[in-house]
């Protein structure tokens, strides 16, 4: 099998579109499923992920293709993401959630880590009503149990004598 | 982290439409994914209160811990015990100053709840189990029985954890002289055992005991100031060989052990990554009583962890009375055990040389955490100074974390810096102002001009979260003035702006110029003159440690007011009486600030930053001075203006004056605060500790 061969994907949408060997190789399930049986000669089916998101995925494994530390990139909790990856995840939220699912899907590590610690940074220092009007959350709290949660959890529980 | 679903890696049949993207706060999953990358704080104080769902997902997640600390309220340890039900870690320090029986009254205590708590927890896990499977639970929570549960508030039984993590401070091992073995057991679902801080004197350890309560141990450390006896066997006996341990990490400190005991424990210990025996004792003899000669064979020890290839990450290996091998023979051999770890290193200070530095920077330049385990005085010299003889070795490691830019993520240090490293315009010689220009400053100490050799160079490591390090001042400027808090304050602040944790030490005592014996006392500033409110910009800064040195915290009530420190409390900032007291105090620098002022002008400081960057005289003037102080790159451009006023009071006063206005941010993120030793605790009372009356109209 040569290293420089291309496949063909394609989108929810019927949407093809081809990409180099490598590229593909970023996605553990491309990669794995190639491995297991092989380049079929006709396009790989992907229901699960529309084209502009596609493409948007290709674009950041493209990005990405040389990296040597690919799959460890996003391992590091504290760190700050890189200038790049966060010009990459300004986008609206529902094409960041389905970016997440297609990472998820196509089990591509470091775009899934990286997309969750944008959510991530999106929930901090934010309240928690703002984090509901963000995510849209209905609060199922009944008052007296927001009250126990807050009473349990709200004040500084480790110094509370 | 966790993934995922599992993957089929099989081409899917046919094409279809996808069903609309669902909203990933709906995916458990995912959310659990998304809460891995948020801090214990964020999920408790927020993630908890959005919803059931949120509630859910967190509730086993969060962090709690219980503190105990004999100098906050040593009458309340029962009110501290009684939240253990739902903590995954239990930190308790005990300084007793009235001999043994109160610790180990507080011991019993501390053990008792523990067991009690071990005891409720698999009381738990029995009625559980009782209780049918997860399915039936789960079809429970569907049919809304997880509201009723709610609503039963069977609080007794949803706030009980496993106790994780124990450290104990200050005590004594239970098995300890006046205790009997056995007497103590600590719970068996603990991974993390660890005895900090001023271990008394003669403490023994039951390494096989530990372990046999404690099968899922995976981090042991034990050790500090006092010598520790490490009895018996180490490997329990009747042990199923052919199971291992999970340790991960085993540090022994100023103990003295059986190496063959410890050889035999570390073949049932595969996933070991962490081995720190520092400043091991071959001998009792000052201790309680004398026992056989321990020896120990480094040569032994290398070529036992040689063929136990275990997956070592750190190791330490240093003898009180001395090796036979020298420190870099040591060193060599320590890197060769650990081919797997390229990012965190652990050294010795007296392992600190240019070739090492040079090898790091060149070879491993992808450091994050280095850390230097210094040895702890013993027999204990409370006069000593602690890091005297690796001074050229902390010299070198300023110059490292200075010439290696690329230790951006260098995460914790715990060693020693001096100030006239960090006093980058010799303004540490402004210290008594109040004697104004009358008195002679040529005197002071501080090159005029610098030799290529002498420039000062800024820290590199602008990412630096954690820092924990001691501050001395050998040879210099006497460590007790304000100005050189100032500098101190100023320095980190700027330099390190992204610190999460800083743990400032003055060591009590520093070595006098050219006297390697006698010593001198230090003392950090934590009076408004002293520049604390540098630290106060710090946005990310979550604790702040503070040992001030010699004056140590019992008098520190006694040497600053109420309002030197009670604008780190939010609430207490912007009042009135607080206000005006802090502007009282700022109107008594004036003529200090007058004799800086001039000093300034007439160029005490060397190269006068201050008078060039304000001014902006010249670009050219500017550049030169960048030069002669080996600062001329981008990272100091990008300091520059902040640094240009490095260690004077007016920029201390220009903070101070900063706090009325209403934008001012005071720390915005601190979470733990302690001055002098104490464990770190809530900014409010800590100074609650500090000044007992204070909100009784004191």
């Amino acid at each position: 099998m040569s290293a420089h061969s291309q496949i063909l994907l394609t989108s929810s949408e019927g949407t093809e579109f081809l990409i180099d060997r490598d590229i593909a190789d970023k996605s553990m399930l491309l990669k794995c499923m190639l491995e297991d049986i092989g380049e079929i000669g006709q396009a790989v089916p992907l229901p699960n992920v529309s084209g502009p998101i596609l493409t948007k995925v290709i674009e950041y494994c493209t990005h990405h293709r040389d990296d040597p530390n690919f799959l460890s990139a996003n391992d590091d909790v504290t760190a700050d993401i890189d200038e790049w990856d966060l010009e990459y995840c300004k986008v609206d939220q529902g094409t960041l959630y389905e970016l997440i699912l297609a990472a998820n899907y196509l089990d591509i590590k470091p775009l899934m880590d990286l997309t969750c610690k944008t959510v991530a940074n999106m929930i901090k220092a934010k309240s928690p009503e703002e984090i509901r009007k963000t995510f849209n959350i209905t609060n199922d709290f009944t008052p007296e149990e927001e009250d126990q949660v807050r009473r349990e959890n709200g004040k500084d529980w480790v110094d509370e004598h | 982290m966790n993934r995922l679903f599992k993957k089929k890696h099989t081409l899917p049949l046919s094409y279809t439409t996808p069903p609309p993207a669902p909203s990933i706060t709906n995916i458990p999953e995912i959310l659990e994914v998304v809460f891995s990358y948020l801090d214990n704080t964020t999920l408790r104080k927020t993630c908890l209160l959005v919803c059931r769902q949120w509630h859910q997902l967190t509730h086993s997640h969060v962090l709690r811990e219980v503190r105990w600390d004999w100098r906050w309220k040593r009458h309340k340890i029962g009110s501290a015990l009684s939240r253990l039900a739902g903590a995954h870690r239990l930190i308790c320090t005990c300084i007793s100053v009235h001999g043994y029986g109160e610790v180990d009254v507080a011991l019993s205590d501390i053990m008792r709840a523990i067991n009690q708590q071990a005891t409720d927890y698999q009381a738990m896990l029995d009625k559980q189990s009782k209780h049918g499977n997860q399915q039936d639970q789960y079809q429970e929570q569907q049919q809304g029985g997880w509201r009723l549960w709610w609503q039963q508030g069977e609080s007794s039984l949803k706030n009980i954890r496993p106790l994780r993590e124990v450290e104990l401070f200050s005590f004594r091992q239970p098995g300890g002289d006046n205790l009997t073995k056995n007497v103590f057991h600590f719970p068996a679902t603990l991974t993390s055992l660890k005895f900090t801080g001023g271990v008394y004197s003669g403490t023994r350890l039951w390494v096989d005991q530990i372990l046999t309560d404690c099968p899922l141990l995976e981090v042991f450390h034990a050790g500090s100031g006092g010598p520790i006896l490490v009895n018996g066997l180490w490997v329990p006996p009747n042990y199923d060989r052919k199971r291992s341990l999970r340790l991960r990490s085993l540090v022994l400190q100023n103990a003295m052990l059986d190496q063959a005991g410890l050889e035999d424990l570390l073949s049932i210990t595969p996933l070991l990554q962490e081995l720190k025996l520092i400043e091991l004792l071959s001998t009792t003899q000052f201790v309680i009583e004398n026992l056989t000669l321990s020896y120990y064979d480094w040569n032994r020890l290398y070529r036992r962890l040689k063929s136990l290839a275990l997956p070592l990450r750190a190791l330490q290996f240093t003898v009180y009375a001395g090796s036979t091998l020298s420190h870099t023979q040591l060193r060599q051999r320590m890197i060769e055990l650990c081919p797997n770890n390229t990012s965190e290193w652990s050294f010795a200070p007296a392992d600190i040389s240019l070739t090492l530095l040079q090898e790091l920077s060149v070879v491993h330049n992808d450091i994050t955490t280095l850390e230097l385990c210094i040895r702890k005085v013993w027999p204990r010299n409370f006069s000593a100074c602690t890091i005297g003889r690796f001074s050229e070795g902390m010299r070198l490691l300023h110059r490292y974390l200075c010439d290696s830019p690329n230790l951006v993520k260098l995460k914790c240090i715990s060693g020693a810096i001096f100030l006239d490293e960090l006093d980058l315009f010799d303004r540490a010689k402004y210290t008594d102002l109040a004697l104004g220009l009358g008195r002679d400053w040529s005197h002071r100490v501080g090159p005029t001009v610098r030799s290529n050799e002498t420039k000062k160079k800024v820290w590199a490591c602008r990412n630096l979260r954690s820092l924990e390090v001691e501050v001395h001042s050998h040879g210099y400027e006497r460590l007790i003035w304000p100005v050189q808090s100032r500098i101190l304050f100023g320095y980190i602040a700027t330099v390190c702006p992204e610190l999460e944790e800083l743990d400032l030490k003055l060591s009590s005592y520093c070595l006098q110029d050219g006297a390697d014996r006698l010593t001198r006392q230090t003392l950090l500033h934590i009076q408004l003159e002293g520049g604390l409110c540098l630290l106060s910009k710090m946005e990310y800064l979550r604790t702040l440690k503070i040992d001030r040195g010699s004056g140590g915290s019992q008098w520190l009530a006694k040497d600053i007011q109420k309002f030197d420190i009670n604008w780190i409390v939010p609430s207490e900032i912007n009042r009135d009486k607080n206000r005006t007291q802090r502007r009282r105090v700022v109107e008594q620098w004036r003529q200090n600030l007058e004799a800086e002022r001039q000093l300034e002008v007439n160029g005490a400081a060397t190269s006068s930053p201050h008078r060039l960057f304000t001014d902006r005289q010249s670009q050219q003037h500017q550049s030169n001075v960048q030069d002669e102080l080996g600062l001329g790159n981008r990272r100091y451009e990008e300091l520059k203006d902040s640094l240009a006023t490095l260690g004077l009071l007016s920029e201390v006063k220009r903070v101070v004056e900063s706090m009325d206005l209403p934008e001012f941010r005071c720390f915005p993120s601190l979470e733990r605060l302690s001055f002098g030793g104490a464990f770190e605790q809530r900014p409010v009372d800590e100074i609650k500790r500090i000044f007992p009356r204070w909100y009784q109209g004191g």
